[in-house]
């Protein structure tokens, strides 16, 4: 990321694609760090998920969203919104997209995953998720 | 060639004819004449804008209207118009699965109650299976069967010189009430400027994978499109007006929109309406249910769209296959969809600012759409759209209570 730019416009709330262009999220929030010599703050990783923006947008409606979010999370992780390292991001012009594919982020679009393996994948005609 | 105008026609039929229009413009049509007729053709010219507008913007940036209601404007903004048009399009969803079951209805004497469950299974199938372009196009042509009302104009004989006096008159008719009238006014730019069609036009032009050398032909189905649905929502005013104005008929079920046809043309001139209604309330139940998945979808920037098979966008596709199970509870309740459909139409028409907003934004905004910018035209036609859907969208409310939803 270079310095100087606008987070409002280019980063937050945009949509985040995989490197095969699959959506991943949107930019819900962004995780900055303030270095100790004193510089201008860095973005660390981007937060993606209704919990990350419940987090964000804060009020009775976000708290809600985030508790909901957090609770349909399972593993190690849940309570935690889903951060992604800033060193993962590439090309941010109209799109955000990542150097990865989506399965090499596990803790990102875990409903999809979910509803692939438990609901949609064993109906008729549905196609493979891997695909 | 004839392919690539489906995804207007589709929007035109679908989209703008409606159950919305077929019950407003009846309604309309029996107790005002044509003294309506220019809430059409300002509707025509101010969704024309905006779709061409938000699609010329999924050309440029391939990212659909409603995508930009929230990296533009913020995700409380966005969520907010999310809530409120989940919640109006979902109220339609359950009208056009009605509108379905009722053309079975009166095709077969059976009553619409038991085509419910058909229709919504029929509407998974196609969902499930067909892609999106063989949808647009079989519904498109299908719904050319509409055209039948145009033609059932001319075989009333009407006084041409009246309908012309009517259709240049802005008053409402004697023994009517300027509230009414203005609430209908409102009803139909609520049933024919619905934010569905730009949301549905605009995530239609990116998964039909439109480009900005695809400009022209956008422009066109705009342009043939649009029109074509105000032709025909003025040619249900007209024939309902001829058949049952100077009776005192009042409109109250769907069966009366078709009527006159049958008056016109027999038992064919009826089967090819009945053929026309099934496929706008079919294309319709589709495009509000991947309206409301679209708009949930880029919301939170999930995948979503016909063009991926179901597993590869499984919550897009649960979201829709979820809505389509409500409505159909929501329709087995025995609601009168008519009611539904008249109160769906005026929220949307509350809706309608909110959604124009960040679409005039983007499309005027240089850095992002280079030289795909909006025009003169563009940004004057945008703006006064935009301003006249404030004050219709302060007034429906008040209006709807003031006349008891046009019962005085």
């Amino acid at each position: 990321m270079t310095d100087h730019e606008s987070l409002r416009f280019t980063l937050l709330d945009q949509q985040l694609v995989d490197a095969d262009d699959r959506p991943v999220g949107r930019v819900d929030d962004v995780l900055l760090e303030l270095p100790d010599d004193g510089g201008p703050p860095k973005v660390v990783a981007v937060l993606t998920g209704a919990q990350a923006l419940g987090e964000r947008m804060g009020g009775l409606t976000g708290d809600v969203m985030a508790s909901v979010a957090s609770r349909m999370r399972s593993g190690e992780h849940r309570g935690e919104p889903v951060a992604i390292p800033a060193s993962l991001i590439g090309d941010h012009a109209d799109l955000v997209k990542l150097t990865v594919a989506l399965d090499d982020l596990p803790q990102a679009a875990g409903l999809e995953r979910w509803l692939a393996h438990h609901l949609v994948e064993g109906l008729p005609g549905a196609g493979d998720a891997r695909d | 060639m004839l392919f690539g105008f489906t995804l207007g026609t589709l929007s035109a039929i679908g989209g703008f004819i409606d159950i919305g229009d077929l019950v407003a413009d009846a309604l309309v049509g029996a107790r005002f004449g044509l003294r309506l007729a220019w809430v059409t053709v300002l509707a025509v010219i101010g969704i024309m804008c905006y779709a061409e507008m938000s699609a010329r913007i999924a050309l440029k940036t391939r990212r659909p209207a409603f995508d930009l209601a929230r990296s533009r404007l913020g995700p409380r903004y966005a969520l907010g118009g999310l809530i409120g048009s989940f919640l109006v399009t979902a109220l339609l969803v359950m009208a056009e699965l009605s509108g379905i079951a009722l053309a079975l209805q009166l095709a077969s004497g059976v009553h619409y109650l038991l085509w419910v469950p058909i229709a919504a299974v029929l509407v998974f199938i196609v969902i499930w299976t067909l892609p999106f372009e063989a949808t647009e196009r079989i519904y498109g042509l299908l719904g050319l069967a509409m055209l039948v009302f145009v033609v059932a104009v001319w075989h009333l004989n009407p006084d041409w010189s009246r309908m012309w006096a009517s259709a240049t008159t802005v008053a409402p008719t004697s023994g009517e009430s300027w509230p009414a009238y203005l609430f209908f006014a409102i009803t139909l730019i609520g049933a024919q400027m619905t934010p569905y069609e730009m949301f549905f036009f605009s995530s239609g032009a990116i998964e039909s994978r439109w480009r900005p050398k695809d400009l022209t032909e956008m422009r066109v189905n705009v342009i043939v499109g649009f029109p074509l649905g105000g032709l025909l929502a003025i040619a249900i005013q007209a024939v309902a007006f001829l058949v049952f104005f100077d009776a005192g008929i009042q409109v109250e079920h769907i069966s009366q929109t078709v009527l006159p046809v049958a008056l016109a043309l027999g038992k064919v001139g009826l089967a090819i309406a009945l053929v026309g209604v099934f496929a706008a309330t079919f294309g319709a139940t589709l495009e509000t249910l991947f309206s409301t998945g679209y708009d949930l979808a880029q919301y939170f920037g999930w995948a979503y769209g016909e063009v991926q098979p179901p597993a590869r966008a499984t919550r897009f596709t649960t979201t829709i296959t979820a809505l389509l199970l409500l409505s159909t509870a929501l329709a087995l309740t025995t609601l009168n969809p008519i009611t539904v459909t008249i109160y769906a139409v005026v929220f949307s028409s509350v809706l309608l600012p909110f959604a124009f907003l960040p679409v005039l934004l983007v499309g005027n905004d240089k850095r992002v759409m280079g030289e795909l910018a909006n025009g003169r035209l563009s940004n004057t036609v945008g703006t006064i759209t935009l301003l006249l859907s404030i004050v219709v969208s302060a007034a429906a409310i008040p209006l709807l209570i003031l006349t008891k939803a046009g019962a005085s």
